[in-house]
């Protein structure tokens, strides 16, 4: 069985800033493997759990910077890498990157379960699993939330919706999307550390993929006009004290706001 | 201080740094209060493959060495060293099985000990016999095919929780200093069972037991190294394992100094951060000068041990001797940092403070390490002369 999951490449949220142009700048943002992307890698890792010789396959599309969050996914557990890179990748919307990634499943050709984290923390889109499935025309279930059952062919899984969930049992292959509930990710072991030292990256540019001039930020449908930063709203309080004042005076203030 | 690991080494301290902070330190407090075994630590431990790094692969380990096992040690310990020994302590009984096991004995007792499912225990010290080994009065008798064992073990770290346990045992009386004899016991052998379970003052979430073997029947197959050489099994496996006891103390010396610096910088006093008054920066200072000494003397003694070298008591003496010591001036003063703080349970400080002591004590007691430190250099002389 073979699994590929999708991963990025974020900057962490709370230190980009924007520029005097109103453009989002992550320059001096260190960069990290999208947290929700953690649940992605865990999900399949649990899939490994029971099915012991299913492969793993870390993907993202990304910079060549992109190596550090490569290993990191990898130390979990991972048996392989993709890393999808070329000047024509960047700053491009949510259709272009998933028809590049899409593009990739279908070079990698294997692939009987996609996984990818539900959003990232940067965009917060979301739409990457859904027109990734599009794109490959295969079935999607989103927002997973426990995955109930997996065979050779097929996966059970519960999708999570505003009452409850659905348990939607696809054939493969199918695309899913998963959500914190699935489980905290594992730490990295020792093995999976030196393994994802050892493993060899395999790169994919525009030509590789089979994508020509249709792949470019300025073919992007939707475009980024202006960033504004949020004015803070709200100040936040702090409360000073012996902690059972502290707590007395935290409930009062709950019960002034109209919180409780 | 760049100490040049290993890529190995350096994924070592990365793994275990992350099992302390995200394992180890949301329950030492708990364990400390109900002196339970920490199973699920140890759960953590082992998934992060941790107890295997100074294991040969051929035997399921990492293929590391002692300076491995230091690392690991050292980083577990900066957030609980109760929780860490019982890794450690494992080492000290598999160690032994290293140094003097069969083929058959390394490929029966030792891939279990490396992934984690099977703890591991030494056990040597008895109610009369402590520093004094010799003078263990612990009896294995031949009979046939076997030996029948017959005495107590006392104070026996991860007592009842290890399956393995390498212990010494008198089968020649007559013969003094070579008439011990070391012997593989597995939990669950006829005869062999746990008596007292001791209530510490530190360590806490290690298990500390009594082994009581009451004509305990164990085939000659486990009998360790030759009949007569346990003292030599003993002293080896000591020689060896000190580092360990050392990267215990080094890991709660550490934990004690982040805990002082963090607590020093926010704690104010006469209007300023405390760590304004140059009392309590000479404090700090001298806590990070001894640790990074005992480190790098630590470091240094695990790596001659790994490099091959015949025999390295002095050494292995020396930097659990410092190390020991340095934790509990260093924790003492991180008591003493934290003021009336750190004399409460709500701060890990007193905690820590309680852990370094023993680290002054077992594996010999620091004034045995001073004695094998000068036996050793008065043969040096000898030697020279
Ligand atoms: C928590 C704990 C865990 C332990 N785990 C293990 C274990 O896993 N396996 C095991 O075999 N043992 C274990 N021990 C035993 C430990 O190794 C002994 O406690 C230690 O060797 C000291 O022996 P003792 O306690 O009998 O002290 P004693 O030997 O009675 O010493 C008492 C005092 O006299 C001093 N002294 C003794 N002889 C001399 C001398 N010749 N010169 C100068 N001073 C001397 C000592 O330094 C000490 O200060 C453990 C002990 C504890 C407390
Ligand atoms: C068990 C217990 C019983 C107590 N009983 C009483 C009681 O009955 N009545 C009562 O009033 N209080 C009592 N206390 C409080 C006790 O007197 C204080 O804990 C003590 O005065 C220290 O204050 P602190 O704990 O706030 O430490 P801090 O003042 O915060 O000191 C922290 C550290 O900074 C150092 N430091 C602070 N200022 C300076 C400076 N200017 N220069 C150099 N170093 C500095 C201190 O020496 C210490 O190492 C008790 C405390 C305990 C723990």
């Amino acid at each position: 069985m073979e699994i590929l999951v999708c991963v990025k490449r974020v900057p962490n949220t709370g230190q980009t800033s924007v520029d005097s142009s109103g453009q989002l700048s992550s320059a001096n943002a260190q960069h990290i493997l999208n947290p929700y992307d953690e649940y992605a890698v865990e999900q399949a890792l649990q899939i490994k759990d029971q099915i012991p010789d299913a492969k793993i396959t870390i993907i993202t599309m990304g910079s060549a910077d992109s190596e550090e969050v490569i290993r990191s996914a990898l130390s979990f557990g991972g048996d392989g890498a993709i890393l999808l890179s070329d000047p024509a990748f960047e700053n491009l919307d949510t259709f272009h990157t998933s028809l590049v990634l899409a593009k990739a499943v279908e070079k990698f050709g294997k692939a009987d379960v996609v996984i990818c984290g539900n959003k990232a923390i940067d965009a917060d889109t979301w739409q990457i699993p859904p027109q990734l499935a599009a794109h490959l025309n295969w079935p999607q279930i989103l927002f997973v939330k426990k995955v109930e059952a997996v065979s050779g062919e097929s996966i059970k899984a519960q999708r999570t919706t505003d009452d409850g969930y659905d348990l939607v049992e696809s054939q493969f292959p199918v695309l899913i999307s998963v959500i914190k509930e699935i489980g905290e990710p594992r730490l990295p072991s020792l093995k999976g550390k030196m393994n994802a030292k050892k493993v060899q990256i395999e790169t994919w540019d525009k030509a590789a993929l089979g994508l020509g001039d249709e792949v470019a930020a300025e073919k992007s449908f939707v475009k980024m006009a202006k960033y504004d930063k949020l004015e803070k709203s709200i100040d936040g309080k702090v409360f000073e004290g012996e902690a059972p004042q502290v707590v007395e005076q935290f409930l009062k203030a709950l019960e002034d706001d109209k919180v409780l | 201080m760049n100490y040049f690991l290993t890529e190995q080494q350096e994924a070592i301290q990365e793994v275990a740094r992350q099992v302390a902070n995200d394992v180890i330190k949301p329950i030492r407090a708990k364990y400390d209060e109900s002196a339970e075994f920490p199973w699920e630590a140890v759960k953590g431990m082992k998934e992060a493959d941790l107890f295997g790094v100074y294991i040969p692969e051929e035997y399921g380990g990492m293929g590391g060495g002692i300076l491995d096992l230091v690392i690991a040690v050292e980083e577990l310990s900066r957030a609980c060293g109760g929780v860490s020994l019982s890794l450690a302590a494992t080492a000290l009984g598999v160690i032994p099985i290293m140094l003097y096991g069969t083929e058959e004995q390394k490929k029966k007792y030792i891939p279990e000990c490396a992934s984690g499912d099977k703890l591991a225990a030494f056990g040597i010290t008895e109610p009369t016999a402590g520093s004094d080994a010799g003078g263990i009065i612990s009896t294995a008798t031949e009979d046939g095919d076997h030996f029948i064992l017959n005495g107590t073990k006392q104070w026996i770290t991860n007592g009842e929780v290890a399956e393995v346990y390498t212990t010494v045992f008198m089968t020649d009386r007559q013969k003094g200093a070579r008439g011990a004899t070391a012997f593989i016991v597995e939990k669950g052998t006829p005869g062999f069972s746990f008596g007292k379970h001791y209530d510490k003052m530190g360590i806490r979430a290690s298990a500390t037991t009594e082994l009581v073997f009451e004509d305990c029947k164990v085939p000659k197959e486990n009998m360790l190294g030759k009949r007569g050489q346990g003292f030599m099994v003993a002293m080896k496996t000591f020689d060896h394992a000190r580092p360990g006891v050392a990267a215990q103390a080094l890991g709660i010396a550490q934990g004690a100094l982040d805990e002082s610096l963090r607590y020093a910088k926010d704690r104010k006093q006469f209007g300023k951060s405390i760590s304004s008054f140059q009392g309590l920066q000479f404090m700090l200072a001298d806590m990070a000068t001894y640790i990074e000494a005992s480190r790098a003397l630590t470091y240094a003694a695990a790596k001659a041990i790994d490099s091959g070298q015949d025999r390295f008591p002095k050494e292995s003496s020396m930097s659990k001797l410092l190390s020991s010591d340095v934790a509990m001036k260093v924790t003492t003063d991180a008591v003493q940092i934290f003021g009336g703080y750190g004399y409460m349970k709500e701060y890990p400080v007193e905690k820590m403070m309680r852990d370094a002591k023993i680290t002054q004590i077992y594996e010999g007691t620091n004034q045995i390490q001073r004695s094998v430190i000068a036996q050793n250099l008065l043969k040096e002389l000898l030697k020279k002369s």
